[in-house]
């Protein structure tokens, strides 16, 4: 039962981990993939995750987690080769493309992937998605950031709030 | 630690808008405003709503770029000592650059800044030669 001594993946097959849903739906995927996040690396290298034990997310409902798994499938040959310093410019610019695509998204659904990121601790998707919401953010003004995020128009009251702390923090209007 | 479990607080009730990305904790909006390079940008975000102004309060850490360096007028200083107690504070300024650089009267309010409210690292970089001038950590209070 013990894991192959390693170099699998690249001659048949590779070691296959189950991960359930919150709304238990089970997914099958790649060791290595899953081991993009932190938290399910420890468990898989314990041996958890095979046969038909599967390890539970209870906090990644179905919609999420075949998002995540999308995101692990394409980075899992470049995190294997330690970030990637042999790979080819096309296939950086392929990751970048997929990765542009991949958060050109619904502002709820950054929401749960971000999340998930977070709790998976998956370093690379956390940072892509902040990276996507800090570009929603950029070079906007606050009433514009508003919109942007879906805040409701201000009232009267909030407006007036916000005048004030827009003269207190005039330094970062210059 | 306690600090740690500060900056995981969820955002309280009645902060969380219609709109999702309110809805994140506080650490994570620190690493989306972290990702804005900017402290004007992140400081801008304080007035959307009290959650963002109370997310931007806490904000871990400030990077300062030469092109952004606050002007030292009051209004900075007054932001600054009402708003972040940081764990890292990085400067980076011009080194030998066209203008007259920065004078030593500047950098002084940075140090007694960095003494009294910078709990973790504080580094002052010198562009476009790479040095760096990092403290030793400072004790927190």
């Amino acid at each position: 039962m013990a894991a192959p001594e390693s170099g699998d993946g690249n001659n048949g097959a590779a070691r296959m981990v189950t991960l359930i849903s919150s709304d238990n739906t089970r997914f099958e995927v790649e060791a290595a993939a899953a081991s993009l996040s932190q938290t399910l690396q420890l468990t898989i290298l314990d041996g958890g995750g095979g046969g038909g034990d599967g390890i539970p997310l209870p906090n990644v409902d179905s919609a999420t987690l075949s998002k995540v798994l999308e995101y692990c499938i394409k980075h899992a040959p470049a995190a294997a080769n330690g970030g990637a310093p042999n790979a080819t410019a096309v296939d950086r610019a392929e990751l970048e493309r997929f990765d542009n695509e991949f958060v050109n998204i619904d502002q709820s659904v950054l929401y749960s992937l971000i999340m998930a990121a977070h709790n998976l601790e998956i370093e690379g998707l956390q940072s892509l998605v902040a990276k996507k919401v800090a570009d929603m953010i950029k070079g906007k003004s606050p009433m514009e950031i508003r919109r942007t995020l879906g805040f409701p128009d201000p009232t009267p009251e909030e407006q007036a709030e916000m005048n004030a702390h827009m003269l207190e923090y005039g330094w970062a209007y210059e | 630690m306690g600090d740690d479990s500060r900056r995981r607080r969820p955002p309280l009730a009645g902060e969380c808008g219609v709109d999702r990305i309110s809805c994140l904790p506080d650490e994570l909006l620190h690493v989306i405003l972290l990702c804005l390079e900017s402290s004007r940008a992140a400081a801008r975000t304080s007035v959307l709503s009290h959650r963002w102004r109370r997310v931007w309060a806490h904000l871990p850490a400030l990077v300062l770029f030469d092109n952004e360096l606050p002007p030292p007028s009051s209004s900075f200083q007054d932001t600054v000592d009402a708003a972040p107690i940081l764990q890292h504070l990085s400067i980076w300024v011009p080194d030998h650059g066209p203008g007259p650089g920065v004078p030593a009267h500047r950098v002084s309010p940075w140090l007694r800044f960095t003494s009294q409210r910078v709990t973790g690292s504080f580094s002052l970089n010198f562009r476009p030669n790479v040095t760096s001038f990092v403290a030793p950590e400072v004790a927190g209070e």
